[in-house]
């Protein structure tokens, strides 16, 4: 689909648009702290998730940099403007709402041109824009309906088109596909990004589901209990988790409580077994430290005990407890010497393991993280 | 927010001040010697309640509104109750036609009503007219309505069809049904439709005059005389028309607490 | 179809017979009495009783009617709103539950008894009358409450409550997120309300206004008690006609009878069609 991207322009002002800065933004409801010191900078055109369970956070930040929240203390820099000085209706901040709020009287037309209407623009601008804005989500020909009459997928893409008719500076999406099944859900999603990244515009982007956060950011903050866990790209914060929740939240993490052997050789002992890691790994730690060891599910090769073995420096026998089928994956669940380890393997291979069979697992060095070991909900 | 507090703060207390004012005046008006001089009353006094509830015909008319409503309530119930039910559950093509004849009397000006069957009735050969039989008949018309939708509501809210099916998988029939299996579940609906119809009719004075009038004084008829007779003792009457509006409509509100609520209200005019 | 089941079907019917055999005899048979008398004359159809009844008398006391309803009908709509309005944005629940159970018994309140009850309040010697009179205003004698403009106060009395529990419910199904949404977008409160809130509520009020409409019009009790014959209404008219007071020709009285009921016909079925507007159920 070719996207009339010369007739659709972001906002491009003199000045640097699109630089945000978050500071300190603190929000409690009833004595309840929602939100808890969020600080964030967002480069211009960058897409950036807020990830995490309900109740995390996320939706009530991105409310506050809306203007439908008003923060307890904290900033909110755009460019070289101080937002929360600003009310909600005149902070050029298109949203996307997780309900749509497309409004029943309108047609999709209507929604769209609404913005542009409240600002006064020019009847022939808005008949030349709203066209060129439903082009681009791919909706032209359903211009004339009402929204009861769209299905969820083209209803959003209304919304997106009625948040970017005004030119915003900045896209804020609060969950915009939880409401939609799956299929359509990836498909918008890509489709969003592309939006995106065509026009430029700086995004904030919530939801709770981790695959859509990995697969259309720039960055990904993954967040708990209004802290932030982590700030990272989507492979740092796959592949370096840095903290427990993290690791857990974010795809299947096994977390090896093991001890610290030898920091400079990278050495730790887990039960009665040596797990090999690279030294960078335990810098910064102490001989006998309580570790987590991290290691992903796909790093760890797993074959039956009597063929030939997978490849890697940590080499365990186990024994096959649950076979469970994925799809593309089939993830085997292993006992070794009592204690559980998740390894995944292609499914093609999947006959060859049954439960209560006796396999040999193995992983290198290189697959492992190692992380001190914090107590549960513990904040950075 | 904060400024548009004084707006709202102002807008309901001039709504309260217009309802209750003229409420409180005629409470104030009943018991006091003299109020047409100072703003405040010049004394106080229970003669009038005594004057008035002293006479013979203040107890014959609220007998009289009492027994009327009472009988619209009743035939009302019986007449309505089985006809949704059945309606409901086994001839449902012959819902729109009663909901029909449920709507008509919300387009059906108490005069016109009085005036349509004065006309008809007349030419028949039956003892209605100047009865209080066509009285009771005609307020069941006029509040049917008000029975027909909490009813109809409180079936669909208990699911009628499927409880049916119940008691007469256990054996019960037709009727039984009805009595023991859905009546008692859907009795807020109608105590719920019972108590509008009850305020309604007894404060209805239009029907009331302009079908029987004088042969059988209801209490609103009773209070409207008084009201060129004696204004004193008049608000004694008017007070004890509000009370009585009051403690239907608090029951209600009370009732909505643990069901469904009917919208439509239409004032005794 | 099979026996029993056509006999349970019939059954049904026969059960619901009573209920049609009421309404046929009530409601149905009374006014087709009056369908028919209306439009005789003599022998035949006729459309001359509608002629006659139209005196400048009863042209006038439609006028007024007409008036008084429409007066009455669009201060409920307004002051209904804005206080219904007032009600559910207020922050304390027990202030919200109190003014609305107030407007729910209120509603029912009307007829004589309220009649009477502004008769004290704003009569000659009412207690609001002798405040503004102490605080030198002086209400009469340019202002009477046994007037139309007393009538209207009276009629407003009972169309405000009433208003408030027919908008209440299309106030709260107006969704946060529109109002959001049109926040985002740029609007002030003002153009929220006038670009988004009031076309959605659009349907609602007018059909609200239709329903009040109606009740002001078939009012007759306040009417009566408070201004007796001296206001010129088509209700008073009618019950004139009813009592045999004036001397005309029963089919005139039925044919004035005939159009009031098309004007509430109107104003229901009116009603009824705008409460099933589309855009009422919102995605």
């Amino acid at each position: 689909m070719l996207l009339p991207l010369s007739a659709v322009r972001c906002a491009s002002h003199g000045e640097r648009v699109g630089y945000v800065e978050l500071k300190g933004l603190n929000k409690s409801f009833a004595g309840k702290p929602a939100v808890r010191d969020f600080r964030l900078s967002m480069e211009q055109g960058e897409f950036v998730s807020l990830l995490g369970p309900s109740g995390c956070g996320k939706s009530t930040t991105l409310r506050m940099i809306a203007g439908f929240e008003e923060p307890d203390s904290g900033e909110v820099w755009l460019g070289d403007q101080n937002v929360l000085d600003l009310p909600a209706h005149r902070r050029g901040m298109g949203m996307v709402f997780q309900s749509y709020a497309l409004f029943p009287h309108l047609t999709a037309w209507g929604n769209v041109a609404f913005g542009l209407r409240i600002a006064g623009r020019a009847a022939g601008e808005i008949r030349r824009r709203v066209p060129e804005l439903l082009e681009l989500v791919g909706l032209r020909e359903v211009a004339g309906q009402y929204p009861r009459q769209l299905s969820g997928g083209q209803q959003q893409r209304v919304a997106l088109a009625r948040a970017l008719a005004i030119e915003p500076r900045v896209l804020l999406l609060d969950e915009p596909l939880s409401a939609l099944d799956a299929v359509v859900r990836v498909t918008l999603r890509e489709e969003i990004r592309r939006i995106q990244s065509a026009l430029g515009i700086t995004t904030l982007y919530v939801t709770h589901d981790q695959e859509e956060a990995l697969a259309i950011s720039d960055r990904v903050v993954v967040m708990r209990d209004g802290w932030v866990e982590q700030v990272g790209t989507p492979e740092a914060v796959y592949a370096e988790p840095a903290t427990r929740f993290v690791a857990s939240f974010i795809g299947k993490m096994n977390q090896l409580s093991a001890v610290v052997e030898s920091v400079r050789e990278g050495r730790v002992r887990w039960g009665e077994h040596r797990l090999a890691v690279p030294p960078a790994a335990t810098a910064g730690l102490a001989d006998g430290q309580a570790v987590l060891v991290l290691v992903r599910p796909e790093a760890i090769g797993v074959a039956p005990a009597d063929a030939e073995g997978p490849t890697g420096e940590n080499r365990l026998p186990a024994t096959v407890e649950l076979v469970t089928f994925l799809g593309p994956v089939t993830r085997l669940s292993l006992e070794v010497r009592g204690r559980q380890v998740l390894a995944d393997v292609t499914t093609g291979d999947r006959g060859r393991f049954q439960r209560g069979m006796p396999v040999q697992l193995a992983f290198p060095a290189a697959a492992c993280r190692v992380q001190a070991d914090e107590p549960a909900g513990g904040p950075r | 927010m904060r400024r548009r507090t004084a707006w709202r703060v102002l807008t309901l207390a001039l709504f309260l001040v217009f309802m209750l004012v003229p409420l409180l005046a005629t409470v104030l008006f009943s018991v006091s010697t003299r109020w047409d001089r100072t703003i405040w009353p010049e004394g106080f006094t229970v003669r009038w309640w005594q004057a008035v509830t002293a006479r013979s015909a203040f107890q014959d008319t609220l007998l009289n509104s009492l027994a009327v409503a009472a009988a619209t309530v009743a035939v009302s119930t019986l007449l309505v109750t089985p006809t949704a039910y059945w309606a409901h559950l086994r001839a449902p093509k012959a819902t729109p036609w009663i909901e029909f004849l449920a709507i008509v009397p919300f387009g059906l000006p108490g005069v016109v009503l009085a005036l349509g069957l004065i006309r008809f009735y007349s030419g028949v050969p039956l003892p209605l007219i100047n009865t209080p039989a066509i009285l009771v008949a005609a307020y069941v018309v006029l509040t049917l309505p008000f029975m027909y939708r909490p009813l109809v509501n409180a079936l669909e809210a208990v699911d009628a069809r499927t409880l049916t099916e119940a008691a007469q998988s256990l054996g019960a029939g037709g009727w039984q049904t009805l009595v023991r299996a859905i009546l008692p579940n859907i009795l807020p609906g109608v105590i719920n439709g019972s108590l509008l119809v009850f305020s309604t009719v007894f404060a209805e004075f239009t029907l009331a005059n302009l079908l029987i009038g004088a042969r059988f004084k209801t209490f609103p008829i009773y209070l409207v005389e008084f009201t060129r007779f004696d204004a004193r003792q008049a608000s004694a009457l008017a007070v004890i028309s509000f009370v009585i509006a009051w403690l239907a409509s608090v029951l209600i509100i009370w009732l909505v607490g643990r069901g469904d609520r009917p919208r439509e209200t239409l004032a005794a005019r | 179809m099979s026996s029993p089941r056509r006999r349970l079907r019939r059954a049904a019917w026969l059960a619901l017979a009573p209920f049609f055999v009421f309404g046929l005899a009530f409601e149905i048979l009374p006014v087709l009495t009056l369908v028919r008398s209306s439009f005789t004359v003599g022998d035949g159809w006729s459309l001359a009783n509608f002629g006659r009844a139209f005196t400048p008398m009863m042209v006038a006391s439609f006028r007024n009617s007409l008036q008084l309803s429409a007066v009455t009908a669009l201060l409920g709509v307004v002051g209904g709103t804005v206080v219904g309005y007032a009600i559910i944005t207020a922050r304390s629940r027990f202030v919200r539950e109190s003014l609305t159970a107030l407007a729910d018994v209120t509603a029912n309140f009307g007829g004589a008894p309220l009649a009477f009850a502004f008769i004290i309040t704003l009569g000659s010697t009412g207690v609001i009358t002798l405040l503004l009179k102490a605080a030198g205003v002086s209400l009469y004698p340019r202002f009477r409450i046994y007037s139309v403009s007393g009538l209207t106060i009276a009629y407003v009395y009972f169309q405000l409550p009433l208003m408030i529990l027919l908008v209440v419910p299309a106030l709260l199904g107006l969704r946060q997120e529109w109002r959001e949404a049109a926040v985002n977008l740029g609007a002030t409160r003002a153009q929220y309300w006038g670009r988004v809130a009031l076309p959605i509520l659009a349907p609602s009020l007018l059909g609200s206004f239709l329903l009040l409409f109606a009740n002001a019009f078939g009012a007759y009790a306040t009417a009566w008690t408070l201004t007796g014959p001296d206001v010129n209404l088509v209700t008073v008219q009618i019950a004139a006609l009813v009592r045999g007071e004036v001397q005309l020709d029963p089919a005139l009285a039925d044919a004035l009878a005939l159009v009031s009921l098309g004007v509430m016909a109107v104003c229901v079925a009116g009603y009824r069609w705008l409460a099933t507007r589309p855009w009422r159920a919102a995605p």
